[in-house]
């Protein structure tokens, strides 16, 4: 089973007047992945919450697979868009074991890796010994490898990672990069990913946003 | 679903939902009271009690914004250098931090009789007059029982702005260049924020000038009432206590928002070395400790005069076996009304936060300025017209309406314009159960939902003006017998059960700042 397309037409965003996002196009087809990187503060992380349902566009359409997600006078709500979310901070929950947090994301979603394979991303992350663990006892480099998991624990129509190797170092950078490769072979879910790292992942469509807008021609 | 609202987390239609709610408790009975009272007025002249004359007007005015002005002043300057005290003391502050609160918890009515009591203690002992009264103590006890939370606010707003700027101006300009281009700088807007709020707080304030015998605007409401004067006309003849405290409520509501609504900021651990007090030049290390020492008396005064009258003779535990079922009502009132209000206040925090603009926040400051006296006397006019009179329609709805504006503005307070933290926003993702994503959205907020309901109950069971307009016939309040007790002169018998409210209090905020605060730790 294939993710959904991703279809952002003429979207726009402003803060206090300045336009973040102006009138941006992505297009990106079901089942691929593309890498989204820019300059900071050219509005990447802006794009990602309005794809998933945290803010609101001044105008423009966001389409997830069939369903038209946000558009002028219509905001689907993040939990009805079957969209999963890196968040650039852990976003952990501090009340949940490790174990208990992955294993809610993954019971709730419609669809959902199998134990055995959450475990195993688990072990090639180097997280395993800490399922016991609440996040208040791990260090930041654990915290994101862990947030990551419980991200890939459920399977989206459309997953968004904001910025995935970030505090990682070198190793855990290439480790990640390769979990994130055959989590994407395996479940043929859309991914989008915000980096600065795009080197990490060859071969994956390389979109730049400038100015508030995609650049003309996307790079491989 | 097409009315989602992503910048409050809600839907369009829960936050229209909770606005007529809250539109129904505190409007409705207001307005039509008032119009009622005015068309009675136009269509039968003379039938109206006579308001009182324009000079005890222009008088209890004059009295009411002065004790307010006060007040306000001697809170901002004794809290200010306490502040600055915990501030150069951060391991003190989170042990003393509920113990600050105390204040806001405790009524002010019981804070006088506190001071009341310690004051017969030393009147005792040098043979003087007992008891206090005048303008002069009521400036002292609301001003000093103010001071230890302004304290608090203006501590948090030091610890988050002081950091990096401070330092550089401490090198630059030494102590006093610091103090004049940066620490002032960054006080100033919050402190006439904080003092505006005393200010109206103190001119709504009803049971401290009764008990000190000191007329003032919102006790000639209320006894305008209870002496027989219609609702309507009553609420129409308060048009300057409604006019000062509206202006109030709309120059806080202005100093709030170009000030920010609370900004998320790290907190350095420990303390710089410039906050040592040998930094200092000697007169502002001497002018924060009398604040700051001034402030404390605001907690420890009431506290041990209240400790010390307990020790009095009196009917002891029979008469707190018979403030049972009154404390059991005010408990049920209190944590009733705290559920009720729990949800609209979250989603209307929500919205307020989300919108950030200065309208919604006037509309909220004009809510919660509505004088307690008003609300009361609103609803015992409105429910005593309808079938539910003599019911506990007037006593509940009262209360809500009471609360919810300060319980709204707390969860907006607490949400900040930052938005909602990434895992509260990773909750919202989650697919599935709507009840599920609910509790664990709630579990996130527990800290918010905890201060909500912690400020809602503490609103609702000191509440003295609303109690006594609304009570249903054979009914009784805590607050009710305890002021009653007060104006017997039951002394050792009230102090205790002034003492036995005050630990209730202070264990339900400890309670909730131990439910609230701490992370789990894992077990490995």
């Amino acid at each position: 089973m294939r993710g959904g397309s991703l279809a952002v037409t003429g979207l726009t965003k402003r803060f206090n007047g300045r336009s973040v996002l102006d009138e941006l196009e992505l297009n990106i087809d079901a089942g691929a992945a593309a890498v989204l990187f820019g300059a900071s503060g050219c509005g990447k992380s802006t794009l990602l919450r309005l794809i998933a349902g945290f803010d609101a566009p001044d105008s423009g359409t966001i389409r997830v697979g069939d369903a038209d997600v946000s558009s002028p006078g219509r905001i689907v709500p993040p939990w009805l868009r079957n969209v999963g979310m890196l968040f650039q901070g852990d976003a952990l929950w501090a009340h949940l074991t490790i174990r208990e947090q992955i294993g809610l994301v993954g019971g709730a979603a419609p669809r959902s890796l199998p134990e055995d394979r959450i475990m195993d991303y688990g072990i090639r992350l180097g997280i395993d010994k800490l399922w016991n663990r609440f996040p208040g006892d791990l260090s930041g480099g654990e915290s994101r490898r862990v947030a990551l998991v419980r991200t890939l624990a459920a399977i989206p129509t459309l997953l968004l990672l904001d910025e995935p190797f970030a505090h990682l170092d070198e190793d855990s950078q290439r480790h990640v990069a390769g979990v994130i490769r055959d989590w994407h072979t395996e479940t043929g879910a859309t991914l989008l990913i915000v980096s600065h790292e795009s080197a990490l992942l060859p071969n994956w469509n390389r979109f730049r946003i400038d100015a508030g807008r995609i650049e003309p021609k996307a790079e491989v | 679903m097409n009315d989602w609202w992503p910048a409050a987390a809600r839907t369009k239609r829960s936050v229209a939902a909770a606005g007529v709610f809250v539109g129904l408790l505190i409007l409705v009975p207001l307005s039509i009271m008032m119009l009622a009272s005015a068309l009675r007025e136009s269509s039968a002249i003379g039938l109206a009690v006579c308001p009182p004359s324009w000079e005890r007007l222009w008088l209890l005015a004059a009295r009411s914004a002065g004790i307010a002005f006060g007040a306000a002043t001697l809170s901002v300057l004794s809290g200010g250098g306490l502040a600055w005290m915990l501030l150069s003391r951060p391991g003190f502050l989170p042990r003393a931090r509920e113990l600050f609160l105390l204040p806001l918890v405790v009524p002010p009515y019981l804070l006088t009789l506190g001071w009341v009591a310690a004051a017969d203690v030393v009147a005792m002992h040098f043979s003087l007059q007992p008891g206090l009264s005048g303008p002069g103590w009521t400036v002292i006890i609301l001003g000093l029982a103010a001071a230890p939370p302004v304290a608090l606010v203006l501590e948090a707003v030091l610890r988050r702005n002081l950091a990096a700027p401070f330092e550089s101006a401490l090198m630059a300009f030494g102590p006093a260049g610091a103090v004049r281009m940066v620490v002032i700088p960054v006080l100033r807007r919050p402190a006439a924020a904080v003092w505006l709020f005393v200010f109206g707080q103190a001119l709504a304030e009803y049971g401290v000038p009764l008990y000190l015998q000191t007329p003032v605007l919102a006790t000639e409401l209320v006894s305008s009432f209870t002496g027989g004067s219609p609702a309507g006309i009553v609420l129409l003849s308060s048009w300057p206590l409604a006019l000062l405290v509206g202006c109030t409520a709309a120059a806080w509501s202005v100093m709030v928002s170009r000030e920010g609504v609370s900004r998320r900021a790290g907190e350095r651990p420990g303390r710089p070395l410039w906050l040592d007090a040998s930094a200092w030049p000697v007169g502002w290390r001497v002018g924060t400790a009398i604040g700051g020492c001034a402030a404390a008396c605001g907690i420890a005064v009431p506290v041990a005069g209240l400790a010390l009258g307990a020790l009095r003779a009196g009917g002891g535990a029979a008469m707190l076996v018979a403030a049972l079922p009154a404390m059991r009502t005010s408990v049920a009132i209190a944590g009733g009304c705290a559920l009720v209000a729990l949800v609209p206040a979250l989603i209307l925090g929500d919205a307020l936060g989300a919108a950030a603009k200065r309208i919604p926040l006037m509309v909220s400051a004009l809510a919660l300025a509505i004088p307690a006296g008003c609300t009361g006397i609103a609803h015992a006019g409105f429910w005593n017209m309808s079938p539910f009179a003599g019911g506990e329609a007037a006593i509940w709805c009262g209360h809500l309406a009471r609360i919810l504006p300060a319980a709204w503005l707390v969860a907006a307070f607490m949400r900040g314009p930052a938005g909602f933290p990434p895992a509260v926003e990773a909750a919202m993702m989650l697919p599935g159960s709507a009840f599920r994503r609910s509790l664990l959205r709630m579990r996130l907020e527990l800290p918010r939902v905890c201060a909500v309901a912690g400020v809602a109950f503490a609103v609702s069971i000191r509440e003295l003006d609303i109690s006594l307009l609304t009570v249903p016939p054979g009914g009784e309040t805590l607050p009710l017998r305890l002021f009653n007790l007060m104006h017997y002169g039951a002394g050792g018998d009230v102090c205790r059960l002034g003492l036995l409210l005050g630990l209730l209090l202070a264990l339900v905020t400890h309670i909730a700042a131990i439910v609230a605060l701490p992370e789990r730790k894992g077990s490995v």
